[in-house]
């Protein structure tokens, strides 16, 4: 398993009120991420080393886009390294084509953290192809913000009023994910995984 | 409160401090970059990534019964889990 990560960091807390810090500004609704998914899928090859990645790269920017099958052979030799370390994932296709990943339960703090760690020493190449193959599918506008993305999806979907406003989400979701819909469906979870979120909720 | 590790120092931080905020102060490749947040409240555990240059973020919460892993994101990722009222907790990891 190649597991040469370019950079690491995980910080695991647990206590009431553990919360922090300044994030980096978000972006206006109108900003966009570059001119085009070619521009992108550039940006990243000059900063990717992984052979197998820069394949995928080079065939994205000759065709204008990531193919279904490259994803999938990305996330294939993802979950073949997790079940090599004796995880028993689970993974949900989302609507828009990438795979939701469902770890088994942790009984300890110690086996939450490594699972984080292990899923990040074998995303060599799921990284940088998930997060750009869901820009294309789920970002088709390359909107910066990822909340606007979110919403957008989600009035779109009709599980919000067209009413419903960046704001909104972010209240909703500080209020403890208590969205006007339901929340573990596969059009929100699909709404939620286009702007880069993962939100699960469970009984009170 | 700022904590960044590497993996090859084989730690893994167990907070007890009310407070965690960092950002990624030396990487590599030298143009990754990226901020963290996480919060593990009595109802809920989320963290979110921010990152730009080339780097990839990728969010994880686990909160009771619940255990949520975010995609990787080249501009950001959250995850936010939420199942009872245990505490739990939240990780961010970048490459």
């Amino acid at each position: 398993m190649h597991r040469k990560a370019a950079l690491l960091l995980g910080i695991t807390c647990l206590l009431t009120g553990c919360a922090t810090s300044s994030p980096e500004p978000v972006s206006s609704n109108e900003a966009r991420l570059a001119g085009s998914l070619t521009e992108l899928f550039e940006q990243q090859l000059a900063t990717t080393d992984d052979p197998v990645v820069q394949d995928m790269l080079r065939r994205a920017i000759a065709t204008g886009e990531i193919p279904q099958a490259d994803y999938d052979t990305a996330h294939e030799l993802y979950a073949r390294c997790m079940s090599d370390l004796g995880y028993e994932m689970t993974y949900e296709r989302r609507k828009n084509g990438t795979q939701k990943a469902i770890p088994p339960l942790f009984g300890t703090e110690e086996d939450f953290e490594s699972y984080a760690d292990d899923s990040l020493d074998c995303s060599d190449q799921l990284a940088v192809i998930e997060a750009l193959y869901l820009t294309q599918e789920g970002n088709p506008g390359l909107l910066s913000d990822p909340t606007t993305v979110v919403v957008q999806c989600l009035i779109h979907a009709g599980l919000a009023p067209s009413s419903y406003r960046d704001e909104d989400f972010t209240n909703d979701l500080e209020a403890g994910a208590d969205f006007p819909f339901d929340t573990n469906g596969a059009d929100a979870q699909d709404c939620f995984s286009r702007g880069g979120f993962g939100i699960e909720t469970g009984p009170e | 409160m700022q904590t960044t590790r590497r993996r090859s120092l084989g730690t893994v931080v167990l907070a007890t401090a009310l407070a965690f905020s960092g950002a990624v102060a030396t990487s590599v490749p030298a143009h990754a970059a990226g901020s963290y947040r996480l919060t593990v409240a009595k109802t809920y555990s989320k963290a979110t990534t921010q990152t730009n240059g080339g780097t990839q973020g990728q969010s994880h919460a686990r909160h009771g019964c619940r255990t949520s892993s975010s995609a990787w994101g080249s501009v950001s990722s959250s995850a936010y889990a939420s199942c009872g009222s245990q505490y739990g907790s939240a990780s961010a990891k970048f490459r």
